[in-house]
């Protein structure tokens, strides 16, 4: 007889979520809310975790033994995914890295690529950043101008990426440039994997909303790269795209640190909870379940990885509920502070701080890493095909 | 963790929803409420073995009694396949509704020869002692009035008496949303078809994710419903809401998207609009249902992965 439906955590899982609950709980402090504060020591503490993860072989659970990782189920690792966003990411920035840069690297990497890169992400030593968007290339993707022009046995890279997160702090950039200029503009593109040191490189932080090192320009001004440096094959760029972001069809768990807010709220409001309107309370409610939903569709990508292909179609559909319940969490959660949503009264408000931060940080929900909008083209294109 | 039901309990769906549709699909529905002899659809689920389900009992046939519902809802059946599949026939009934204020149940005098019982939200049921006229209007064609003997106190037979129906609205929902898709492919406007417009590209696309966050929720629900999780009721309950909100979302826009045409009697979205209305609004509607939800909540835990909702709070002091 086949197993019946089952929605509990299994064995493993359920272990794993306390002992990561433990560290947590242990290791990051009640008031860090990200590694990325004007305090460089919340992304000291992200380094330092990273490496106690690391360590235990719980930063990639899920990546075969020989890159670092313990062969553990697509379950596994999104447990760490939940845990790490539910506490706002004591990983800081390494789940790029973790979850499709490494990946990538398996999958098209030469031997030489992989050895020097998976043990140090395996191992939490080193940042990523991505090097995709660019002033005039955002949901255009494919239309990059970012150029590597051939220069001796190699070639020499001139343009500009923007909204590159991290890119003050990595060290290698997942970098998009064009080799070709082809007919077709998904041609052409070549990935090179470059150390963020090499000379050429400036990097311009933007002031955000979503606060510092989120967004940052990144200049590219004669950086010189060889064969050595790319990934894949010349002009070949665009499959590894596709393919990369295949790996990261989850994302970040957004449902997790909802899930964790929402339920925080009765208590951490206190006497002002039973003064809230009870429309607002159904609200709460409502929001609650609709993050549950958003977390089912999470489990069913996530069942699909574990058992062949993910259909991009689902993958988007579950990109849609999950960043619009995010939005939706954020909002009830902002109307329950009332006066408070526009500050904390004291920085020990523990509570409003991270309502806040997750507000801001929700705005950018539908737009970061491919926005709504391409999700629904993915999805209605999928629903309407013919053949 | 598994999401999906066992391949037995598909291959059921597949079966009524194969011997559902060689019997005239939607038209049965046409004829029960055109008052002529149709199809006997009770006879032709009883042959595949529906009535012999006891969900109530098995985990599996838990499973094959969702699927059942959801092929059945898929041509609106005017049979009361989740009523029967909720009943324990050794209790001494063998179809139970819940109702709300005013007792009225869909389905009841079009299989008046069941011994019906009828369950409210607080768990009281009772037997049907009659059972009044149909509505004959058009959201509630088929709908009777009832009225009701002394009642018991059965909670545990509620949230499945909650869930299966959301299974025939799923079965509903299905067919909206396969229509909707084909009217779009077929109709052509402004020299190309409709399907080739944005604005309607996006809309089916969060109909379509909407409808894919409520099958999921369906088998959660049912997960919880009967292996007996402690929050089992609250969980019937917000499947309740979120079949309401999602049925809302897909008829809507089925119905827009179909323009005038999806009124007609002719096409079978017509049908399945008016026919998912008496799962949608009884025993309760979307605000009653809300706040039934919050209710619910103080005192049974809606679990998530960091709490219980309501269950577990400190109480504070009412301000
Ligand atoms: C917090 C954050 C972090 C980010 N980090 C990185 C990073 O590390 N590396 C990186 O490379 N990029 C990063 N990005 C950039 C991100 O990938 C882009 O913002 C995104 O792809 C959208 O591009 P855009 O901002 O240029 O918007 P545009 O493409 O200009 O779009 C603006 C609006 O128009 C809509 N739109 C565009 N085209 C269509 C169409 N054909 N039909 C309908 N609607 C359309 C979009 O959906 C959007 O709503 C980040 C963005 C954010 C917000």
């Amino acid at each position: 007889m086949e197993d019946a439906v089952d929605f509990k955590d299994s064995e493993r899982s359920a272990a794993l979520r306390q002992d990561l609950r433990g560290l947590v709980s242990d290791a990051v402090p009640e008031t860090f809310l990200g590694a990325f504060t004007s305090d460089p020591k919340d992304l000291e503490l992200a380094q330092s975790f990273c490496r106690l993860l690391a360590k235990k072989g719980q930063l990639t659970p899920a990546w075969p033994v020989e890159y670092g990782g313990s062969a553990s189920s697509q379950w596994e690792q999104t447990v760490v995914r939940e845990e790490m966003w539910a506490h706002f990411e004591p990983r800081g920035a390494q789940y790029m890295g973790v979850n499709w840069v490494g990946p990538a690297i398996m999958r098209f990497g030469t031997d030489i690529q992989k050895a020097e890169h998976l043990g140090r992400i395996a191992s939490g030593d080193v940042i990523w950043c991505q090097g995709f968007s660019e002033p005039e290339s955002g949901s255009d993707l494919a239309s990059l101008r970012t150029a590597a022009i051939a220069d001796g046995g190699g070639w020499r890279i001139e343009g500009q990426k923007v909204w590159t997160s991290y890119a003050t702090m990595a060290d290698w950039c997942f970098l998009l440039a064009r080799t070709t200029r082809g007919e077709k503009k998904h041609h052409g593109i070549t990935v090179f994997l470059v150390p963020m040191d090499r000379p050429g490189i400036r990097v311009v932080p933007i002031k955000a909303m979503v606060g510092p090192h989120h967004l940052n320009e990144v200049f590219f001004e004669g950086v010189k790269v060889g064969p050595e440096d790319v990934l894949g094959e010349v002009d070949g760029g665009w499959n590894i795209v596709r393919e990369a972001l295949a790996f990261e069809r989850v994302g970040i768990a957004r449902y997790a640190r909802c899930d964790r807010l929402l339920n925080l709220a009765p208590s951490a409001l206190g006497d002002r909870w039973d003064g809230l309107p009870i429309e607002l309370k159904q609200r709460w409610a409502a929001a609650l379940l609709h993050v549950r939903q958003a977390r089912l569709l999470a489990y069913r990508v996530i069942e699909m990885q574990e058992t062949g292909a993910v259909d991009p179609a689902d993958a988007a559909a579950y990109r849609i509920a999950a960043t619009t319940a995010d939005q939706e969490a954020a909002e009830v959660l902002m109307d329950m502070l009332e006066e408070r949503a526009v500050g904390a009264e004291k920085p020990t408000d523990l509570f409003d701080r991270a309502v806040d931060d997750h507000w801001r940080y929700a705005q950018a929900a539908t737009v970061a890493s491919g926005s709504i909008e391409v999700q629904r083209m993915l999805l209605s294109r999928s629903l309407l095909r013919t053949s | 963790m598994n999401t999906e039901l066992t391949e037995e309990a598909l291959e059921i769906g597949r079966v009524v929803h194969a011997a559902l549709t060689k019997a005239g699909g939607v038209d049965i529905a046409r004829a029960v409420e055109g008052g002529t002899a149709g199809p006997d659809a009770t006879d032709i689920l009883a042959r595949i073995g529906v009535w012999e389900l006891r969900p109530r009992e098995s985990v599996d046939d838990a499973e094959a009694a969702a699927a059942v519902c959801r092929a059945a809802g898929r041509v609106a059946l005017p049979v009361p396949v989740a009523e029967r599949l909720s009943s324990a026939p050794e209790s001494g009934y063998d179809a139970l509704a819940v109702v709300g204020a005013v007792p009225r149940v869909n389905l009841a005098a079009a299989s008046s020869d069941l011994r019906w019982a009828v369950i409210d939200g607080a768990g009281v049921r009772s037997p049907v002692t009659s059972i009044g006229p149909m509505l004959n209007t058009q959201l509630g064609g088929l709908v009777s009035p009832v009225e009701i003997g002394a009642g018991e106190d059965d909670l545990a037979a509620l949230p499945l008496a909650l869930t299966l129906p959301c299974w025939t609205l799923l079965g509903m929902m299905d067919s909206a949303m396969a229509m909707t898709r084909q009217h779009l492919l077929d109709r052509k406007q402004f020299g190309q078809p409709l399907a080739s417009f944005q604005a309607l590209q996006f809309r089916l696309a969060d109909t379509a994710t909407a409808l894919l966050g409520f099958d999921e929720l369906a088998k959660y629900t049912l997960w919880s419903v009967v292996t007996g999780q402690p929050g089992a009721l609250v969980d019937a309950i917000a499947c309740r809401l979120a079949a309401i909100e999602t049925a809302e979302i897909l008829f809507r826009t089925g119905h827009q998207m179909h323009g005038a045409m999806g009124f007609c009697d002719e096409v079978d979205l017509s049908w399945l609009s008016r026919h998912s209305q008496p799962a949608r609004r009884l025993p309760w509607g979307k605000s009653q249902t809300q706040a039934r939800l919050l209710d619910a909540m103080t005192e049974l835990p809606f679990d998530g992965l960091y709490g219980q909702g309501l269950v577990g709070i400190v109480p504070t002091a009412t301000g």
